[in-house]
């Protein structure tokens, strides 16, 4: 009895955190358990018909990855949780609608036929992301641009600060939703009327951002700028702007998601391509699949934009707030 | 012509659409290349008459004269050092006294700032803080970056509103010899307001003592105590002890008379 408490319990060299072995092979134990009841049962012919399963077990297979990896390198702070219940997700939808055959085939297809649709529309949801990602960009570059410049100058300027703000208040408001048919009739073609659609919406919210940021900014900081007698242009971008960077980097991520929204219905009115464009065109023929499919795309490429950011914040700023 | 001049200065802040008056027909003039130290009760308006004369306020009535001419707003002819610390979060301790330097005009090459503002850190006894952010460093710390910033600008006229309030009493004294030896014996002599709540710090340094009572300047004592006497000599000067008792009853009076 002993010997396996000892056992279980090792001491890392050097460190006083213990970590009980035992409960990381349980973990991984949990994890492989479900991914194989998954990965096995997709293989088990249904009611409904899924040709190939290639890329739901690759995709499976990748979770289990992820987390067998993260149990071992978290150790002790590792739960299986999210994947106990990723994969119950899955078990349940699989034994429900595909094996047993409940429900309708259309309405919930096999999720085994989703993943495929990643295979077999490969180039068509690439182009897709490319597109999307492109307007994207260039929309949120100008909004960022213009939003904080302007936003910084009339923020800082009194006079102006007190023509624009109630005008902005007024105007911020209106969903980008209602503009976008007639910015779409209104540009020559589909992709400047989505970049204009971006660029309006996320504009009103940054520049008002930006105007509480620098009203808001320390006196003692703006104090001692101005007893070394700095320029205003000087003010703008070599004190307020660097000390703004990290609020205006945190509320990107938060914006990521709204322009994504907009991005993505301005797509379902009027593209010919991207992301919105792909979901819309199969909505209408009905083809859930692929529907499901983009829905977990426009997900992912959410997820990953966060991550990078999160990854740009930690090694942009280094400094903190006195 | 003095080098600045208060001229029945009054000020007031708005609080509660109420005017609260801190300055009250205030005269006041500090000579050319002198060092003046002001001193005085808590909340009697030292923090705002320097603010004034940084030209970041503006007198209600009265006016602030430098050079002969008003102030209109900050120049490039003062420098200050805060009483709270003022350093740019988002710049280590080099890049701020760089920035100053260069505010100042006094370089234009960016190599020679560098070594400048290296220079200065090194007078401070901060040279391997040179890549550090502001909140690494302690309060203290902090503030003699802020010292060396104000001194790297090389202003005729330094401002200091109690510059080494957070510093430990041996780095306080180092810190004194060094504004001792950049304001008075480097190059121009430089003309400087000092506010301190700490007599001996002021008979250390002063040509002129300026004791504040709310709302004006109360009395000035002329220190003339020898130049280039040691420390340790100087206070053990009878004037030196007749001094600092002058200022200890000074402060005990207005205390009453506030209280
Ligand atoms: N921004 C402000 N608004 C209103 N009142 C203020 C403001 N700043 C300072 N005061 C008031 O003005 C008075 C003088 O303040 P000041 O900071 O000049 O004092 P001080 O002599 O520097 O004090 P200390 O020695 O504590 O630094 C105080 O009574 C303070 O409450
Ligand atoms: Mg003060």
């Amino acid at each position: 009895m002993t010997d396996a408490r000892t056992l279980n319990s090792l001491e890392t060299q050097g460190s006083k955190k213990t970590y009980s072995v035992g409960k990381i092979i349980l973990n991984i134990a949990i994890v492989t358990l479900f991914a194989g009841t998954v990965i096995t049962l997709s293989f088990i012919k249904g009611k409904v018909s899924a040709p190939k399963n290639t890329v739901y077990v690759f995709i499976m297979g990748f979770i289990w990855l992820y987390h067998t990896a993260r149990a071992v390198i978290k150790k002790d702070e590792y739960h299986p949780d999210i994947a106990v219940l990723i994969y119950s997700l899955f078990l349940i939808w699989d034994i429900n609608f595909r094996i047993l055959g409940n429900g309708n085939p259309v309405l919930s297809p096999p999720m085994e036929n989703v993943f495929e649709v990643f295979l077999k529309d490969s180039q068509f949801i690439a182009e897709g992301i490319g597109h999307s990602l492109m307007i994207l960009v260039i929309g949120f570059s100008i909004a960022l641009i213009t939003g904080n410049i302007l936003g910084m100058i009339v923020g800082w300027v009194k006079r102006l600060n007190n023509d624009f703000t109630p005008i902005a208040k007024v105007l911020s408001p209106i969903p980008p939703m209602v503009y976008t048919p007639y910015l779409i009739a209104l540009m020559p073609t589909f992709t400047s009327a989505s970049i204009a659609v971006i660029g309006i919406g996320m504009f009103w919210p940054i520049f008002l951002g930006m105007i509480n940021r620098v009203g808001s900014i320390n006196s003692r900081l703006i104090d001692s700028a101005k007893a070394m007698n700095v320029s205003t242009p000087t003010m703008l971008f070599k004190v307020i702007l660097p000390y703004s960077i990290p609020s205006i980097v945190g509320s990107l991520k938060i914006q990521i998601s709204t322009i994504f929204m907009i991005l993505i219905m301005a797509e379902m009115i009027g593209a010919t391509s991207g992301l919105g464009f792909f979901i819309k065109k199969y909505s209408d023929y009905a083809d859930y699949a692929r529907v499901l499919a983009g829905i977990f795309v426009v997900g992912a490429v959410i997820t990953i934009l966060n991550v990078l950011l999160d990854i740009a914040e930690k090694k942009l700023i280094k400094w903190k707030a006195v | 012509m003095s080098k600045i001049e208060f001229r029945n200065v009054s000020f007031s802040y708005e609080a509660d659409n109420k005017a609260v008056n801190i300055l009250d027909g205030l005269n006041f003039k500090v000579e050319e290349g002198e060092f003046a130290c002001l001193i005085g009760p808590s909340g009697c308006g030292k923090s705002t008459l320097v603010s004034l004369l940084l030209g970041l306020q503006f007198p209600t009535k009265g006016e602030i004269l430098i050079n002969d001419k008003p102030v209109t707003g900050p120049d490039v002819n003062r420098g200050m050092v805060f009483q709270h610390y003022s350093l740019f979060p988002w710049l280590t301790a080099k890049k701020n006294i760089m920035f100053g330097i260069k505010e100042a005009g006094l370089l234009k090459s960016r190599k020679e700032i560098a070594k400048r503002a290296e220079e200065y850190l090194e007078l401070v006894g901060l040279a391997d803080s040179a890549d550090k952010y502001p909140h690494e460093l302690s309060g203290g710390m902090q503030q003699r970056v802020a010292l060396a910033r104000a001194f790297a600008m090389d202003t005729d006229i330094l401002l200091m509103d109690e510059p080494f309030g957070a510093i430990d009493p041996q780095k306080r004294i180092e810190l004194q010899e060094l504004s001792i030896e950049l304001c008075k014996k480097r190059g121009e002599k430089k003309t400087v307001v000092f506010i301190t709540h700490d007599i001996d710090e002021a008979l250390v340094l002063a040509d002129k003592v300026y004791f504040m009572e709310p709302h004006k300047i109360r009395t000035e004592v002329n220190v003339g105590l020898p130049a280039d006497t040691p420390r340790e000599e100087l206070i053990r000067l009878n004037r030196y002890d007749q001094l600092r008792h002058e200022l200890l009853d000074l402060f005990t009076e207005v205390k009453v008379r506030t209280a």
